[in-house]
């Protein structure tokens, strides 16, 4: 076993032997050999046992997780970064990519949340998807996406990160689409994968750019030559140290390298994470299966884009820019999302636009560089808005799938464990309750520090969300059912459902206590076991955090106060005002129209394009050449076979001649040889 | 007298015969005159290797026509058998009436 020790700032990485770590492929075997052995002969198998295997493998993954925690727990806090190269993959003279893994705190943490919210919502999906016919063609994809995931998550260099990446999108689409022969369903599907196409893009050209300036794509390698101004030579020859490398200006509007990789890079995580003007594909892809809505599209996938800023946090460092941009952009989206989440009638689609909102928060915080926030966020988020989602799929799953909110109403009395524990998560994505509380508050701590100006739309922000989320939680739950005979057959879902769910409640309650503001006792659990990863955690000054967090927690009760009163005492309330304000209800209510101006903008050029070529040199070229190809053969044999007439006598020439003309050859020859 | 007929009279003879051969397999309609005729190639041939053995004293020509002879014999025996197999389906010697094979 071989040790490499490098010194990065007092932390050390370390690139160590599989044999030692070989545990850390059982964390991403498991769901691997659950989605080959469901995907192939799960068809014949009774539903037990493929609900068992899938199942099954999350929840070992999970303890494969649990033991990589033990693992890292047992070593120094400096030596937690774990370099391990599994398999040599590319290797040439100029550049070097193997499948290498990393284990460090941040991996780790990831690992344990995707796996957990996973295992939760794999068992939730044996109810939820019971009498699905494709049940173990589900349950393949669902592990083969947390596989995919878990890819993206341990990945050691960018290349393995690109396969994860690439991987979850493929099984996003194949989810959403699970029920292809419904129209909306594909086209959902493709409009997702073509929409992260247009982030990957940017992702694939700072990748590159990357592996053309370090000539690896390592994590630990980069951060290494960065922290240590090492002398690199990239690909314009001349020697220089990496610093210098990334502040070379470059011809787009004379940015630096080091920007135009930060923000490609992030394109790939506004694609994939939707934030504006990459998220039309989230809202749209509610048309898969709910627990799909929940898992993929609500705690994991789309929270790899703030992953990887996260992962890459010493690059965005250097390039203030882009941390402005990456700012930016989330601020924007976290009350764009918002918006549009108090006006939906569709419960899916405000939990999307929620989901929208929320990991615009995450950016903000990684736009702040307080990464350990948009992580810590990123956790909690995971929880309540899978337990959001759940408790979605468990109303349509009692209403026979009815998503339109003006239907419901009063369903607690007829679903009170679905009430409750939506509660809970709604509340707590409030940032009232403990889980999303306090990583609101974290979030927006060092954004108030270091950017005001987005702290104020983050504050109002969180007012919308309570707002919106009590509007729902309202809607669905309490009031006059608005529709007697859905009202009728509503029940409380299964045990197999509800189970999860509540573990979800506790979670969200329980994930409060990684991170616990200053005047609740400031456990900071979380932040110190994130340092290895992602350098020491925000401190701000205990007055000012006190200051901060209740105004927040003020303006989210607010919000809270204003949707009781709007929805619960005074009904006509809001219908009235978009009387009054019929254009900004329409705005807004269309999704300020964003779909329409890509529509036009963008897909019907392309469709028209498209169709022109397909008719004039798909059409026209190449068909012309293989039919012109079988119609020269069919002329030609046409032609050859009138000389099978079937006459012997016919024959009988041919040789005769043949035989003539052979002799009279010899003969000339003869004479010519003379 | 003790000369013989020259060499070059008999191959004459020779290639008349063959030629009176390839133009009766070309002409006739009639299977068996068609047959006939390359029997008379054949004997145009064994002439041809007769005469060269009494030009150059040399019995192997006269072997070659023995085994000729004998392989005319064999032709002869099977062509006729598929004539009559074919006269048994086709009901004719006609040679134009046998056109199953065109293609």
């Amino acid at each position: 076993m071989e040790r490499v020790t490098e010194k990065i700032l007092g932390w050390a990485a370390v690139k160590a032997d599989i044999t030692e770590w070989w545990f850390v492929l059982l964390v991403l075997a498991f769901p691997g050999l659950g989605a080959l052995f469901n995907g192939t002969i799960g068809r014949r198998l009774p539903r037990n046992i493929v609900g068992l295997i899938a199942c099954g493998a999350i929840g070992l993954s999970f303890l494969s997780g649990l033991s990589l925690l033990l693992a890292l727990l047992s070593l120094p806090p400096p030596q937690r970064i774990i370099h391990i190269t599994v398999y040599p993959w590319l290797e040439a003279a100029l550049i070097s990519i193997d499948f290498s893994l990393l284990i460090d705190p941040l991996s780790v943490t990831m690992v344990l949340t995707v796996t957990f919210v996973s295992f939760l919502i794999h068992i939730y999906s044996v109810g939820y998807m019971g009498r699905d016919p494709e049940f173990s063609r589900y349950f393949a994809l669902l592990n083969l996406f947390v596989f995919f995931m878990l890819t993206l998550v341990l990945a050691g260099n960018l290349g393995v990160m690109f396969i994860g990446w690439e991987g979850v999108g493929f099984c996003s689409f194949a989810l959403i689409s699970f029920w292809f022969t419904r129209k909306r369903a594909a086209e959902a599907g493709r409009k997702a994968f073509l929409v992260t196409r247009l982030g990957d893009f940017g992702f694939l050209v700072a990748t590159l750019a990357l592996l053309a300036t370090f000539h690896t794509l390592n994590v630990v390698d980069i951060a290494h030559a960065l922290r240590h101004d090492e002398t690199i030579t990239p690909w314009w020859g001349t020697k220089v140290t990496a610093t210098q490398a990334l502040q070379m200006p470059t011809r787009f509007f004379g940015l630096t390298l080091g920007t135009l990789l930060c923000l490609g890079l992030f394109m790939g995580a506004v694609g994939k994470s939707a934030q504006f003007p990459f998220y039309v594909w989230l809202p749209d892809a509610m048309e898969g299966p709910t627990p799909v809505s929940a898992l993929i599209h609500a705690a994991t996938m789309v929270t790899a884009g703030v992953y990887m800023v996260a992962r890459w946090h010493f690059l965005f460092d250097l390039s203030p820019l882009s941390l402005t941009v990456i700012g930016v952009v989330g601020a924007f989206t976290a009350f764009y999302g918002a918006t549009i989440g108090c006006v939906e009638n569709d419960i899916k689609r405000v939990l999307a636009y929620s989901t929208i909102s929320q990991i615009g928060y995450m950016v903000l915080a990684c736009g702040v560089g307080a990464y350990g926030s948009g992580i810590y966020h990123l956790i909690t988020h995971a929880f309540f808005k899978a337990l959001l989602f759940l408790c979605a799929g468990s109303v349509m799953h009692a209403l026979h799938d009815v998503l339109d909110i003006r239907k419901m109403g009063g369903l607690m009395k007829r679903m009170p464990m679905t009430g409750i524990t939506f509660w809970i998560g709604a509340l707590a994505l409030a940032g009232i309750l403990p889980g999303g509380l306090f990583s609101k508050d974290m979030v927006l701590q060092p954004v108030a520090e270091r950017a005001w100006a987005l702290w104020w739309i983050g504050v109002l922000t969180a007012f919308l969300t309570a707002f919106y989320t009590v509007r729902l939680g309202l809607k669905v739950f309490h009031g006059q059912p608005r529709d007697r005979k859905l009202f009728g057959v509503a029940h409380e879902s299964p045990p197999v459902m509800v189970i999860p769910m509540v573990l979800l409640a506790v979670g969200t309650l329980a994930s409060g206590s990684l991170w616990v503001p200053i005047f609740l006792g400031h456990g900071k659990m979380l932040p110190e076991f994130l340092t290895p990863s992602l350098g020491a955690p925000f401190e701000a000054s205990p007055r000012l955090e006190g200051i901060r967090a209740g105004f927040v927690f003020a303006a989210a009760s607010l919000g809270v106060a204003l949707a009781l009163w709007a929805y619960g005492r005074r009904p006509g309330i809001m219908a009235g005002l978009t009387q009054h304000f019929p254009w900004l209800y329409r705005l807004v209510a269309r999704k300020y129209f964003v779909d329409e101006l890509y529509d036009a903008l963008i897909v019907r050029p392309g469709r028209r394009l498209s169709e022109r070529v397909s008719a004039h040199f798909d059409v026209g070229v190449i068909d012309a050449i293989v039919n012109g190809v079988g119609w020269v053969t069919a002329r030609f044999s046409e032609t050859v076979r009138r000389t099978q007439t079937g006459f012997v006598r016919n024959y009988a020439l041919y040789l005769i001649a043949a035989s003539v003309v052979l002799l009279l050859y010899s003969f000339i020859r003869g004479i010519i040889e003379r | 007298m003790t000369e013989g007929v020259p060499l070059n009279w008999v191959l004459i003879l020779s290639g008349v015969l063959f030629s009176l051969g390839v133009l009766g397999i070309l002409l006739r309609r009639n299977i068996i005159v068609i047959f006939m005729s390359i029997e008379l190639m054949l004997n145009a041939a064994n002439l041809a290797f007769v005469a060269f053995s009494r030009a150059h004293d040399n019995l192997d020509g006269q072997v070659i026509v023995f085994f000729v002879m004998t392989l005319a014999a064999a032709e002869v025996a099977v062509g006729l058998a598929i004539i009559v197999a074919l006269f048994r389906i086709k009901g004719s010697v006609d040679v134009d009436r046998a056109r199953l094979l065109k293609g």
